[in-house]
């Protein structure tokens, strides 16, 4: 086997994609026949190359095999989480996704350089004001009843329980959480005094629309019409978000649809 | 704004103008349980300081808008889901980054659904519904192989998936591999389309095939026509 410095790392990329010219294809051929490291990294990449998926997620038939729109900007946003592993290894091989990284990379480049004080002042479109208008006249934006209301004293309740009984949680979650199934995500069950019931187990899902939604492990309805509350604890600012459960499963805002919060349904 | 202009009067557009970024979300979100006009107020100033880079967003992409679905529309429905989602603000992240992923993955959005519904119109097109005919749909040549290939590359697929997911540790290792190791694009050609240096494509490239070929080894794969056959790969 040829010695680990003389790899043609960069060359043997070159060459499997048909880029070196004949002398230097040649040097690389070479290697191969006389380095099995080299060798079997060409028939892998070989494989990969046939692998490759030209499906695009614009196309009615295939669009269920390809990672929901949130699940690429996660990918994109975060950093090496497990839970993205999926997705990672679905965008090293599709041409469709890896063009919607493009265009998340695009914006953070425009991002970098941006400053708004060197661009004219822009103006809300009137059509965004007919749809926020609309929007606020629908019960979404309506405040919420006084029962599902969560106050400052019981928010203050809850981040205390989360500090204070973080190892039976994490207990509690592990004892109920297949550990080979990283969808999983607990959602505690405390009455209005804040007191702890118990933790129920959540799967993180795609719908039928590829919408990242939480649904119920177990199916059951028994929690349908039941507001949960996401508490975010990010750099010491604590807040919450509050959603429905319906047909047994949670469906996010879509700028909230990563899983990072801990989660709460108060009982009476 | 389609509101009075009695919150005006509180709230001092050139006050508000100096506010920071996250001062201003803080007012707006502030408002927009007990003044309306005020958290549109608010909203106009975040807009008018990110217009020009939603409208860049959506504008600089390469895909080519229908007749019934403009980029000026794409952008008041981005411009809307900001409104709806700076409760979302995570305040680690910078206001124009935040603003930017809602315009890009608005984008996104539409381009799937556009593609989508263009796909529908083409099958559309040829069915006629009087005809007794096989329609060209049903005389199409399956994109599907036959099952029993179907069976071999659905079990090769799984392979290569679990592969990737343990070797991609992140974005940039997805796009190298995709467009670098397999997909035959230069790294000059990346660095523009990624905003990423060129050392770091032949770096991470370099890096991606000790990794790939370590997970060859602690899944017992000796050789390409083992990773082929998929059976026999052992779980490490």
């Amino acid at each position: 086997m040829a010695k680990k410095a003389a790899h043609p790392d960069r060359q043997l990329f070159d060459y499997l994609s048909g880029m070196l010219d004949a002398p230097a294809a040649r040097e690389v051929e070479e290697h191969l026949a006389a380095c099995d490291e080299c060798g079997l990294a060409a028939k892998l990449v070989r494989v990969l190359k046939s692998a490759r998926r030209f499906e695009s997620s614009t196309t009615p038939e295939f669009e269920n095999e390809h990672p929901a729109a949130s699940q690429i900007a996660a990918l994109f946003y975060g950093k090496a989480a497990r839970t993205q592993a999926e997705a990672a290894a679905h965008v090293a091989t599709c041409r469709s996704c890896v063009e919607e990284i493009a265009q998340y990379a695009r914006a953070e480049a425009a991002v970098s350089t941006y400053n708004p004080a060197e661009h004219a002042r822009g103006e809300v479109p009137a059509a965004a004001w007919e749809m926020i208008s609309e929007w606020e006249e629908s019960s979404f934006a309506k405040p919420k009843p006084a029962s599902e209301l969560i106050g400052q004293e019981l928010l203050a309740k809850l981040f205390n329980l989360l500090s204070e009984r973080k190892d039976w949680l994490r207990e509690a979650r592990r004892s109920i959480a297949d550990p080979t199934n990283e969808k999983g995500v607990a959602v505690i069950v405390v009455d209005r005094s804040g007191q702890l019931r118990r933790v129920e187990m959540f799967e993180k899902v795609a719908d039928a629309n590829g919408a990242i939604v939480l649904r119920h492990a177990e199916k059951s309805d028994r929690f349908d019409e039941k507001t949960v509350h996401a508490l975010h604890d990010a750099a010491g600012r604590q807040r919450v978000a509050s959603y429905r459960v319906q047909y047994d499963s949670i469906r996010f805002e879509e700028a909230s649809s990563e899983v990072t919060a801990d989660y709460f349904i108060i009982e009476d | 704004m389609p509101n009075g202009q009695g919150a005006e009067a509180e709230l001092d557009r050139g006050g508000l103008d100096n506010l920071s970024d996250e001062e201003l979300v803080d007012l707006f979100l502030a408002r927009s349980t007990s003044d309306r006009s005020g958290a549109h107020l608010c909203f106009e100033i975040v807009i008018a300081r990110y217009h020009w880079l939603i409208s860049h967003v959506v504008r600089s992409s390469r895909f080519k808008f229908p007749a019934w679905d403009s980029a000026d529309d794409v952008i008041a429905r981005a411009v809307f889901k900001v409104y709806r989602g700076l409760v979302q603000w995570r305040r680690q992240g910078k206001l124009s980054s935040f603003i930017a992923r809602i315009a890009s993955s608005e984008m996104i959005d539409t381009i799937r659904r556009v593609g989508r519904d263009k796909s529908w119109d083409q099958y559309a097109a040829a069915v006629d519904p009087d005809s007794d005919a096989p329609s060209a749909v049903d005389l199409a040549r399956s994109r599907e192989p036959s099952p029993e290939a179907q069976l071999v590359s659905n079990e090769q697929r799984e392979i290569v998936d679990r592969l990737l997911a343990d070797v991609c540790k992140d974005w940039k290792d997805s796009v190298i591999v995709n467009e670098y190791i397999i997909g035959n694009q230069n790294a000059k050609e990346i660095c523009a389309k990624y905003e990423m240096s060129e050392d770091l494509v032949y770096q991470r490239a370099r890096r991606l095939k000790v990794r790939l070929l370590k997970w060859l080894e602690e899944h017992g794969i000796t050789s390409a026509d083992a990773l082929l056959g998929a059976g026999g790969v052992k779980r490490a």
